[in-house]
């Protein structure tokens, strides 16, 4: 569904290099600190910016060369854009109608009154959790096969989050066919709803894998500084020393626990990988 | 199209207030003043209405959201142009219903193709100076639409006080005289001079239109 091959971009201080595939019926993830470069990669798949050289393929096609058919096979929130804030939902309903033909106003409305939105209300008085709700229903609001959300949770406080993931599960499971692309620095939000997850720093895929292998394989050793020394690394991927003990990161936790009775393995959450892969000793 | 057109409808509408208020003022003044002026006063209101509408859009990065909808770079272009065209003929009927009825209230006596003449061509002439600057507002960002207006007038202006100055040495020293032939309102045909006018305006339109659908094409969002 969507096909990134050797794309480049460069801003001043910053460049991007990414190959990745996302797949039809797949939710995947991007993870990466502040200005790792998923708006940018998100962007370019939208053909809001021009690559540098290499290849995107959305649907098919070229975004720079979609048309306004082909866009309407796309839902898209980006985290810090959206209509003007002057207006209420009543209006943004009149103007998606002039957009969507397939607009479902009356789902928008409820799925809206569900999240407890006011309609005559303008979105500069709404709250950080309201804006977030209403950008993902506006995305999800004419059945577009695919869905880009740009850290659509945010900013957001543990229960908006919530709501927020499940609007998205619930959009999912109305067609098992739909693709999302998510983009976030909270992991806890992919670890429960993405199938696969990329990993960006510094403009380039580190790590891709599915969320259940990289859940079921990744774990975190904890050993002395002693321990450590004797330690097998052929797969440990990252390591954190402090004064008198050293957490390393493997991608094969089966290994340690078998071969290393003695020591603790403990299974990795996406934070831990990000904390030990980016932020962890090289 | 239609989507875009809605979106800055509505954005008009959220100014209705201020929009009544100037058109308040307008009527207001318009029975101390020429009968012109009110024409005038508000097309120009309504100009910078139309205007005003693309700051929205800038605001918020409101751009990237926007070009992420069914529709391409250039169809935004192209919408603005006939919403401000629509918009400004608009607020231009709205004058001349105003003008017609202090007009009217006044019992003043005027010649009516003289004054039609007028305001059609003032019409024309805001059209003119739509074609402008509505790109520059399509090209650059509020904050520099200020500043490349400002400079803008700034150059029209000392080219305006510079050609004066040097028609009134020319004038001074070798005898030479500007402005000697007739007002060309009063030798050319009122249609002529209407077909001429919106000839113009058309001309300008068209090529302000075309550059502004590049400068979309162009951009990165």
């Amino acid at each position: 569904m969507v096909r990134l091959t050797d794309l480049r971009k460069e801003y001043k201080g910053f460049k991007l290099d990414i190959t990745m595939e996302i797949p039809e019926g797949r939710v995947t993830g991007l993870i990466g600190r502040n200005g790792a470069g998923k708006t940018t990669t998100l962007k370019a798949i939208l053909g809001l910016i021009r690559p540098a050289s290499g290849e995107i393929e959305v649907l098919g096609k070229k975004p720079m060369e979609f048309s306004a058919e082909d866009k309407k096979q796309i839902g898209v929130a980006l985290s810090s854009s959206c209509f003007s804030k002057v207006f209420t939902i009543s209006d943004i309903i009149q103007i998606l109608k002039g957009f969507y033909d397939d607009f479902n106003e009356d789902d928008f409305r409820k799925k809206c009154k569900d999240q407890e939105l006011p309609f005559d209300k303008q979105i500069k008085d709404f709250s950080t959790g309201m804006v977030a709700k209403l950008r993902v229903l506006i995305a999800m609001s004419h059945s577009a096969k695919l869905l880009i959300l740009d850290e659509p949770t945010a900013g957001l406080d543990v229960i908006a989050r919530n709501d927020v993931l499940d609007l998205i599960r619930a959009y999912l499971e109305e067609d098992p066919n739909r693709s999302v692309i998510i983009s976030s620095h909270i992991s806890t939000d992919l670890e429960g709803l993405c199938d696969d997850i990329y990993m960006i720093n510094d403009g380039r895929i580190i790590l891709h894998e599915d969320t259940d292998a990289l859940l079921g394989k990744y774990g975190i050793v904890k050993v002395s500084k002693e321990e450590y020394e004797t330690l097998d690394k052929k797969y440990i991927v990252g390591t954190r020393k402090d004064n008198f003990s050293v957490t390393c990161l493997t991608s094969e936790k089966q290994f340690y626990a078998e071969n290393y009775p003695k020591i603790v393995v403990e299974n990795a959450h996406i934070d831990d990988i990000i904390v030990l892969i980016l932020g962890g000793d090289k | 199209m239609k989507g875009l057109l809605i979106k800055d409808f509505k954005i008009l509408l959220n100014q209705k207030r201020f929009l009544l208020m100037f058109i308040c003022l307008a009527v207001i003044l318009s029975f101390s003043m020429d009968s012109t002026f009110v024409v005038s006063y508000i097309s120009m209101i309504g100009l910078i209405m139309m205007l005003s509408t693309i700051a929205y859009d800038y605001n918020d990065d409101g751009f990237s959201f926007l070009m992420t909808l069914p529709i391409k770079p250039g169809d935004y272009a192209v919408a603005k142009y006939v919403f401000s065209i629509m918009g400004v003929t608009l607020f231009w009927l709205i004058s001349l219903v105003i003008q017609f009825a202090v007009l009217a209230i006044q019992k003043e006596s005027y010649v009516l193709s003289d004054t039609v003449l007028l305001d059609v061509s003032m019409l024309a002439l805001f059209l003119v100076i739509l074609s402008v600057l509505l790109p520059i507002d399509i090209r650059f960002s509020p904050e520099k639409v200020r500043v490349v207006m400002f400079i803008i007038f700034g150059i029209i202006m000392a080219g305006v006080l510079a050609g004066k100055a040097v028609m009134g040495i020319l004038s001074d020293k070798f005898g030479m005289v500007f402005f000697s032939r007739p007002n060309p309102f009063e030798t050319v045909s009122p249609a002529v001079l209407i077909i001429g006018l919106f000839a113009i305006a058309i001309i300008f339109l068209s090529i302000s239109m075309m550059y502004s659908i590049r400068v979309m094409q162009k951009r990165e969002f």
